[in-house]
């Protein structure tokens, strides 16, 4: 506080002495000024006592005159209920949300872990889902490649049947054989296989009659793809429904079989 | 002109004051020579005056201001030779303060040990009730108005001088506009707390 400010809260107070008293009632006076001045200061000196901001020599001072002067008691009053309603309202405006906002957040917070984990869990098994029917889509819509595409002069057509049953057990896969084909490539796609299981056994049934038959067929692998390919001669293969079972040639009973039809060409 | 001031206790601010036409017409030809300077050197000398006594804690202020008026203007129309009239008003402010101190030592007793007990920052019951009511005021005044009275009493509490400065500083205006601006903005609120007080009455 500046020397001014400490002479003029001296004087209000009437801390000062009294030729110092006298010589400020006489500038109060003489001076337009001061008055402001000292009105200022009084203001400052209620907010001051109000906040309890006033050193303990003032404070005593302050509360003497308080007990004398009822119209220093109303400002005081009026004051203090001026800054009351600021504060309250201060306190309002700036943290209005913030603590409804936490207790919302701290009530529903469970509820969100929940549903995030929950929405996680969905996500994942979504996503296995979709890399299945990815492959089961790669492969079928992918154009199977044969082994041989010619077998001397003679023509080969490529049929492949995935491991992977779209359209269901009751609707065998469909294809046609061209009349310029000589062999029938057939490709079996094959999951779960063991090491061991290099060499298979293989036989085409058309009802119960056996049209084509091999053994010791090897298992070939492009990338992680394992199948094996029966080459067939077109010549034994019309149009009608087979059945095609095979079985790892070291355990015959752990055969397999799938169903396809050939349609007219 | 005729006033009487009645102070609780039976105590009076003056005895029954009478001031003539002329006598006033004097005054005010003693304070300036353009009818604004005179009113505006008159209202200056009454706040002065009334400073002065409520300053010295002694009862109805302004009355007392009155009464040094009333005194300097008939002095003045007597012919009395005054080289200054603010330190001849000062001269009768301290007699009168002088006659009311010695009246009120008498018939007055305050307990000055009363506001000792008492926090002062602490609202009574029925002032939290005021706080209510002065904050719907608040909130009835303008906006710039009520963001005025909290820049200006809200500041830091390590230098609200200075910081009443800034104020004033930001809104491009001295630091007396911005006085007499929260002046206003509370006396709106004045207002309105009184009118929100007869209601409550009725």
């Amino acid at each position: 506080m500046t020397t001014v400010r400490r002479e003029l809260r001296e004087y209000l107070l009437g801390q000062l002495p009294a030729d110092a008293a006298n010589a400020f009632d006489a500038r109060l006076f003489a001076e337009d000024d001061l008055l402001h001045e000292l009105e200022d200061e009084q203001d400052a000196l209620i907010e001051d006592f109000i906040k309890e901001r006033l050193i303990e020599s003032e404070a005593a001072s302050f509360r003497a005159q308080l007990a004398r002067s009822p119209a220093l008691q109303e400002r005081v009053r009026s004051l203090r209920i001026l800054l009351g309603a600021l504060e309250r309202q201060s306190t309002r405006v700036s943290r209005p949300a913030a603590p409804r906002f936490s207790r919302f957040l701290v009530l529903i917070s469970p509820v969100l872990t929940i549903m995030l984990c929950f929405v996680i869990f969905l996500y994942f098994k979504e996503s296995r889902r979709n890399i299945r029917l990815n492959a089961q889509l790669l492969a079928l819509s992918r154009r199977p490649q044969p082994v041989a595409p010619t077998i001397g002069q003679n023509v080969v057509s490529v049929a492949f049947l995935s491991a992977h049953n779209l359209r269901g057990s009751s609707v065998p896969p469909e294809f046609t054989i061209p009349a310029t084909a000589s062999f029938l490539e057939l490709q079996i796609e094959l999951i779960g296989t063991t090491p061991e299981e290099d060499t298979w056994d293989a036989e085409v049934r058309r009802g119960t009659e056996v049209v084509w038959k091999s053994s010791h067929i090897p298992m070939r692998r492009i990338g992680q793809e394992q199948f094996l390919a029966l080459f067939i001669d077109a010549g034994d293969i019309r149009p009608d429904a087979y059945v095609v079972q095979y079985a790892p040639t070291s355990n015959p009973g752990a055969f397999q079989s799938r169903s396809f039809r050939v349609r007219e060409p | 002109m005729k006033k009487q001031a009645a102070i609780p206790g039976g105590l009076h601010a003056s005895k029954q004051r009478q001031i003539t036409a002329e006598n006033f017409a004097a005054l005010l030809a003693a304070l300036g020579d353009t009818p604004q300077e005179r009113g505006t050197q008159y209202e200056a000398l009454r706040s002065k005056l009334g400073f002065f006594f409520s300053r010295r804690s002694l009862q109805l202020p302004e009355d007392l201001a009155d009464e040094v008026l009333d005194r300097l203007a008939r002095r003045i129309a007597e012919g009395v030779e005054i080289s200054s009239v603010q330190a001849f008003a000062l001269g009768i402010a301290r007699y009168v303060a002088q006659e009311q101190s010695a009246e009120q030592s008498h018939l007055l007793v305050f307990d000055e040990q009363l506001w000792h007990n008492i926090p002062a920052h602490l609202a009574t019951q029925n002032e939290e009730e005021e706080i209510d009511r002065m904050e719907r005021c608040l909130k009835k005044l303008p906006r710039a108005e009520a963001r005025l009275l909290e820049g200006y009493y809200l500041a830091p509490a390590d230098n609200p001088m200075q910081a009443r400065k800034d104020l004033a500083n930001d809104l491009g205006i001295s630091a007396n506009t911005l006085r007499q601006r929260v002046f206003l903005a509370r006396q709106s609120l004045r207002a309105c707390m009184m009118a929100a007080e007869r209601k409550k009455k009725i």
